[in-house]
């Protein structure tokens, strides 16, 4: 019998894997990939725990993160966009003007 | 096994490598298309809850912003690069094999989807007109002020990509 905690198992295994991806990965591409990846997960969590209370209102905080995470994904290739265009690089690494 | 159970673990496994390949991928066409399989994969989850309004959501944002970063890549590369027709007609034969896994799995995945433990009252759109009106008006405006910053950093970016390569000519 399928549950809402399955749901959360796979929500959690895919949390992890946008997690690793972002920390692991120097292309900034790839971290904005990663990080969509753990806003769908994360957006999977609170719709399992809204079918689990029985409660609409979780439906729309998803609703709402996936919404932002389509904004994020649209800022950082925007930001991806502008790095490739004036440095010809995406290397996160290399991007240290702004370090403090 | 049950067969829901068997539609759930192979969503679930789709989902899971799809997203292993998004963060593994070498080139970013691929990471952009494996990232619309992910979301393709997640939607189906959705789906698999009962709640479909959050699975069309999965879809817009993630599939079809994915398919618009994958197709600004490849518009990109092929006027930087020089790209072949071979790679616009392998990303063009990716785009339509995506969508056909796309209408598939909207005619797999309602099967055994799971039922709301309590019945909720109301509606969704009773709900965004009334207590949430508010944060839909503020998620309304965030959308509008990230669509115009986004085209003016891309913008001011290829004016200075443009200045750049005048002065270095």
């Amino acid at each position: 019998m399928i549950s809402p905690g399955h749901i959360l198992l796979i929500s959690a295994i895919l949390f992890c894997i946008g997690l690793v991806g972002m920390l692991l990965r120097r292309n900034a591409l790839a971290v904005v990939l990663g990080a969509g990846l753990m806003f769908n997960a994360a957006a999977l969590n609170i719709a399992s725990f809204s079918r689990i209370h029985g409660e609409l209102s979780g439906e729309l905080f998803a609703l709402f993160a996936l919404v932002f995470a389509a904004l994020q994904v649209a800022v950082g290739l925007a930001i991806v966009i502008a790095l490739h265009r004036t440095r010809g690089d995406v290397n996160l690494d290399r991007v240290d003007e702004l370090k403090w | 096994m049950t067969p829901p159970e068997a539609v759930l673990l192979t969503i679930a496994a789709f989902s899971v490598v799809m997203a292993v390949l998004t963060i593994t991928a070498r080139s970013a066409v691929r990471a952009s298309l494996f990232f619309c399989a992910t979301s393709i994969g997640t939607a189906g989850l959705f789906v698999q809850l009962g709640t479909p309004l959050l699975a069309a959501a999965g879809i817009l944002t993630g599939v079809i912003g994915s398919a618009f970063l994958c197709l600004v890549i490849a518009v990109s590369n092929s006027v930087e690069v020089g790209a072949t027709n071979s790679v616009r007609a392998r990303t063009v034969t990716a785009s339509t094999a995506s969508l056909g896994v796309f209408f598939l799995l909207c005619w797999i995945l309602p099967f055994g989807r799971i039922r709301a433990a309590v019945v909720p009252g109301g509606s969704l759109g009773e709900l965004l007109s009334g207590d949430y009106l508010l944060p839909l008006m503020v998620t309304a405006f965030a959308i509008i002020v990230v669509v115009i910053g986004s085209v003016v950093l891309a913008h001011e970016a290829l004016v200075t990509n443009n200045d750049s390569q005048e002065s270095s000519s």
